[in-house]
Formats: structure tokens, C-alpha cells, sequence
């Protein structure tokens, strides 16, 4: 192990300790095996009084080596109809993004990445997420125009993907 | 006067009248006809019609299905795109339309999607990742019961277990709600 590496075990342990002890509502988060703390399992519930509540949603979660300096990343296993998140899964949020000034100016450096976030933010903020989309860089186009455009049709879809993954 | 055929219209002029005074009356009567596409008149006459833009939708959602049978869908649904969709989800699939349903299917302005764009509805749900088929018949009231105090565990394998068992029994509660909800709904 080299010595980034155990400063990121640490740490992660440690985050697996905190949100397990005392797990956020509707979260269930830790790694998908004992042996790797670098690959989790994230599970919740979708926020309630949005398309996604009554929902469990499943996303793997990818640490880097140099973990806390650099973010996860966070991938949904199932499809999600959602306009920030694209085709394959991936998630596509300012608090996943590398430390420091956006290129582009369109996000604050504090709402990006730093090692003061944790796996419970993330999580916390992706909830969020689901619940207020951001309409500023869409990762599915298709669902983007139809969270726009054909507000009901969006959730109708929403939620028969929801269906779907419960095995409903 | 000289000749009396020079005084009244020949049958050229007669058409090029006929022509302009056709002209003439569409450019009146069109802006008091256009306002209103698809009016009652145009309905009855008709009958009912797929809504275009759901019929696009929908083809884009699910390219492999057949967009006669999306509109014939619709057709039998009132327009509503909420329950198509839902039979292409759940694989239910749409029923064949008859040899004489030939409406103008929609072309060019539908962009072809792309596969990145395509959403496969194959791959395991999360009964199936989790191996919970054996564990849906159990009873609400026991799972309430039994619903596991989060705790941190020094022993590794025991750690695992518990994390496992919560996952399962957060899939398992949202499944059962979902299906009480759907039950009081119908």
C-alpha cells in the first residue's frame, strides 16, 4: 500500500464506521465487499413528495487511491430516467467534480469537490438531485427536454422505471 | 367595334380569372382557418387521431417499436401517452393494428436516436441482484420485527452480513409499499 493509499483506507473506513453506526434516513451505504473499501454500494430511497419516492435506487461508487484529495465516482447499476444522469448510469454533479474553480464558471468552487465532503454528502446531495434537476448541463438530453417539455410523461416514465427495478 | 369576340373573355382569360379569384378567396378564408387545427369539424370527420408529439416521443423513447402501432395505441387510449409507455416498459408490448389503420407516419423531423440514447429494458432488477425472489412471500408485520438495528461490528464477516441484510430489507420494504399502493390505486 503506498502511503496515499492508507491515508485513503483510513478514511474510508472511518466514513464506513460513521454511516453505518448512524445511517442518514434512507441510506444504506458501505463497500459491496469487506476485502475492497475502494468499490461501495450505495442504496436509498428516493425523496419523498418528488416522481422518485416509494423508489430504492442502487449506484456503485469508485474511490480513487488519492481519495479524500480526489471525488468518487458514482455510477446507478439500473437505468435512471433523469436529466443528470447519463445513458450508462454515471452521475453527473458539481460535488463530484475535481477540487477547485470550474473552467467553465458555471459552478462555485465550494459547491465542487474537497476533502471536507464525505460518501454520506455526496449521497445526500445526489437525493437532492433527483428531486430538482439541474437544467444547466444536461446529461440525457432526451429526458432534459422531457422533464421541460411533458412534465407528466417524465414522471410516468420515472416511475415505471421505478416499477421495473423493484420487479413490479 | 370590330369584332364582337374581342369584347367578351376567351376561354384562356376565363381561366386565368377562375384561377386568381380561387386564390383570392383561400387567401381570405385561411387566416380564419388556420387558428383552429384540428377543430371539432376536422375530428368528426376524422376520428380520433394519435397526437403527433406523443407519437414522437414515445418512437424516440422506443425506437424498436413500431410507430403504427404506437399511434394505433394511442388512438385506443385517448391520447394518453402515460399508458403506452407503460406497456412498452413492463414488455407487455402493443397490440398488432389491423390492415386498414394506415396512418401518415411521422418521418424526417424525428431524428433517428442514437444507441447511447436507445434504453435497453433488459438487466436483472433488484430482486434479482439481491436474490429476494424466496423472500418476497414473507409477511409485512415479521420483516417490521425483525428490521435490523444499524451497528458497527468489529468482526468483519458479521459486519458484512448485517450491511447485507439491511439492503435487502430496504429493497423488500419499498417493493411491498410500492405493491400496497398499487393495490389501493386499483
Amino acid at each position: 500500500m503506498s502511503r496515499n493509499n492508507r491515508v485513503a483506507f483510513k478514511r474510508l473506513r472511518h466514513e464506513y464506521e460513521g454511516i453505518t453506526a448512524d445511517p442518514p434516513d434512507g441510506i444504506v451505504a458501505g463497500p459491496a465487499d469487506e476485502d475492497d473499501y475502494f468499490n461501495w454500494i450505495a442504496l436509498f430511497n428516493g425523496p419523498e413528495g418528488t416522481p422518485f419516492e416509494g423508489g430504492v435506487f442502487e449506484a456503485e461508487l469508485k474511490f480513487p487511491d488519492d481519495y479524500p484529495l480526489k471525488p468518487p465516482t458514482m455510477r446507478f447499476v439500473h437505468k435512471m430516467w433523469h436529466p443528470n444522469v447519463y445513458p450508462d448510469g454515471k452521475v453527473c454533479i458539481s460535488i463530484l467534480h475535481p477540487a477547485g474553480d470550474d473552467p467553465n464558471h458555471y459552478e462555485l468552487a465550494s459547491e465542487r469537490w474537497s476533502p471536507i465532503q464525505s460518501v454520506e454528502k455526496i449521497l445526500i446531495s445526489v437525493m437532492s438531485l433527483l428531486a430538482e434537476p439541474n437544467d444547466e448541463s444536461p446529461a440525457n438530453i432526451e429526458a432534459a427536454k422531457m422533464w421541460r417539455d411533458h412534465r407528466q410523461q417524465y414522471e410516468t416514465t420515472v416511475k415505471a422505471y421505478m416499477k421495473q427495478a423493484l420487479g413490479v | 367595334m370590330a369584332d364582337p369576340t374581342e369584347a367578351t373573355l376567351n376561354i384562356p382569360q376565363i381561366a386565368v380569372l377562375l384561377v386568381i379569384s380561387f386564390l383570392a378567396i383561400r387567401w381570405v378564408l385561411a387566416p380564419r382557418a388556420e387558428p383552429a387545427p384540428g377543430s371539432s369539424a376536422r375530428s368528426a370527420t376524422d376520428g380520433p387521431r394519435a397526437n403527433p408529439q406523443h407519437v414522437e416521443t414515445i418512437s424516440q423513447m422506443f425506437p424498436q417499436a413500431d410507430q403504427r402501432a404506437i399511434m394505433w395505441d394511442l388512438m385506443r387510449n385517448n391520447n394518453n401517452p402515460a399508458i403506452t409507455t407503460e406497456r412498452l416498459i413492463t414488455g407487455r408490448g402493443l397490440a398488432t393494428p389491423p390492415q386498414s389503420f394506415q396512418p401518415v407516419l411521422l418521418t424526417g423531423s424525428t431524428p433517428t436516436p442514437s444507441a447511447s440514447r436507445v434504453l435497453d429494458k433488459s438487466g436483472p432488477d433488484l430482486i434479482q441482484r439481491y436474490n429476494l425472489s424466496a423472500k418476497l412471500a414473507e409477511q409485512a408485520e415479521q420483516e417490521e420485527a425483525d428490521k435490523t438495528k444499524p451497528k458497527w461490528s468489529t468482526n468483519k464477516t458479521e459486519r458484512q452480513t448485517l450491511l447485507q441484510k439491511r439492503r435487502e430489507e430496504m429493497i423488500l420494504a419499498a417493493r411491498r409499499k410500492m405493491l400496497e399502493k398499487e393495490k389501493a390505486s386499483s
